[in-house]
């Protein structure tokens, strides 16, 4: 046996322990063990549903599955620059959708801050 | 040390424990050298078996963790939530959608990561516009905690919660020390630094 071999047999052992780590991530997640209170509102408690939380949220899973299906699809990609293998790239337009939801979150936030200071 | 005394009540128990285990480790390392030296092990084969062993270690702390967060020995309950707020119920903070967000691209990237790398066999390169999917979600977090910073009257005051809130990392230590510095010297333009630093520290109360 050489160290080659056990360096194949140590990455099928460490994929599982990576997918079942984000599988128990998941699992408290939808369990509600892990605390998602709040998470589309300012305020923790009662207050109404923010629609930039719920945008960023969308924009998120849908950049997040989109990109995670692309490359799946893709696979590592030669780059005969430099002769090595990549990711593949995210497109441009993903990355803008992303940058303007986070704009408008952080717009909204600024927003709501600046009102609650003029009420206050 | 519990008792205060600064004295060791048992000296001699401590020390013959100690000289037991150097001279069980050096029994091992001699009879290991010994059965090498008898069966003629190349040196390759020691290094097969240190990897081996070695990986062996490194993977029963990896089933370790994992046991432990699956059983709850390890809670993750606060994973996404922020520091709980003075008043504020519950044993954790509200949820941060930062956070989940920073979860989400982590877990996506490092897990097609690992494959891409199982694929090719080697390491893969990580693409600028990868490393920016991260990077917004790391800069919208931060930019989010500096706003969400609630204002105070005294800045000195604002500054000394930024630093004791900071603590929690390399980078939000750094610039909440700084405010806990200056806004503890209760000095006027001093606390208004700390004020501003303090809230990239602590993470603010409205997230």
């Amino acid at each position: 046996m050489t160290l080659g071999d056990i360096g194949f047999l140590i990455q099928y052992a460490v994929l599982p322990w990576l997918l079942l780590f984000f599988a128990v991530v998941a699992i408290q997640i939808l369990r509600g063990d892990i605390n998602t209170r709040g998470l589309l509102r300012t305020r923790s408690a009662g207050g109404p549903i923010d629609p930039e939380r719920v945008a960023i949220l969308g924009t998120t899973l849908f950049a997040a599955g989109s990109y995670l299906l692309s490359a799946l699809h893709q696979g590592a990609v030669f780059d005969e620059a430099t002769h090595s293998y990549r990711m593949p790239d995210v497109p441009d337009a993903l990355l803008a959708v992303l940058v303007g939801s986070n704009g408008i979150y952080l717009g909204g936030k600024i927003m709501r801050n600046s009102q609650e200071d003029n009420r206050s | 040390m519990s008792n205060g005394s600064g004295t060791n009540q048992n000296p001699g128990g401590l020390g013959s424990e100690a000289i037991l285990f150097t001279a069980a480790f050096v029994f091992a390392i001699v009879a290991i050298s010994a059965v090498a030296f008898h069966y003629e092990v190349r040196p390759k084969d020691i290094a097969v078996l240190g990897f081996i062993a070695f990986s062996v270690i490194i993977l029963a702390f990896a089933a370790a963790v994992l046991w432990q967060l699956a059983t709850g020995t390890i809670r993750l309950g606060g994973l996404i939530s922020e520091p709980l707020q003075p008043g504020e119920p519950g044993p954790y903070g509200k949820a941060s959608l930062s956070r989940f967000q920073f979860l989400i691209f982590t877990f996506v990237i490092a897990g097609l990561f690992l494959m891409l790398c199982i694929e090719t066999g080697g390491f893969v390169e990580i693409p600028p516009n990868v490393l920016g999917l991260l990077g917004i979600s790391g800069g919208g977090f931060i930019v989010s905690k500096a706003v969400g910073q609630p204002k105070q009257d005294n800045p000195g005051n604002a500054g000394g919660q930024g630093g004791n809130a900071g603590q929690g990392g390399a980078g939000q230590g750094s610039a909440g020390q700084g405010g806990a510095g200056q806004g503890g010297a209760g000095q006027g333009a001093a606390g208004q630094g700390g004020a501003g630093q303090g809230a990239a520290g602590q993470g603010g109360g409205q997230q």
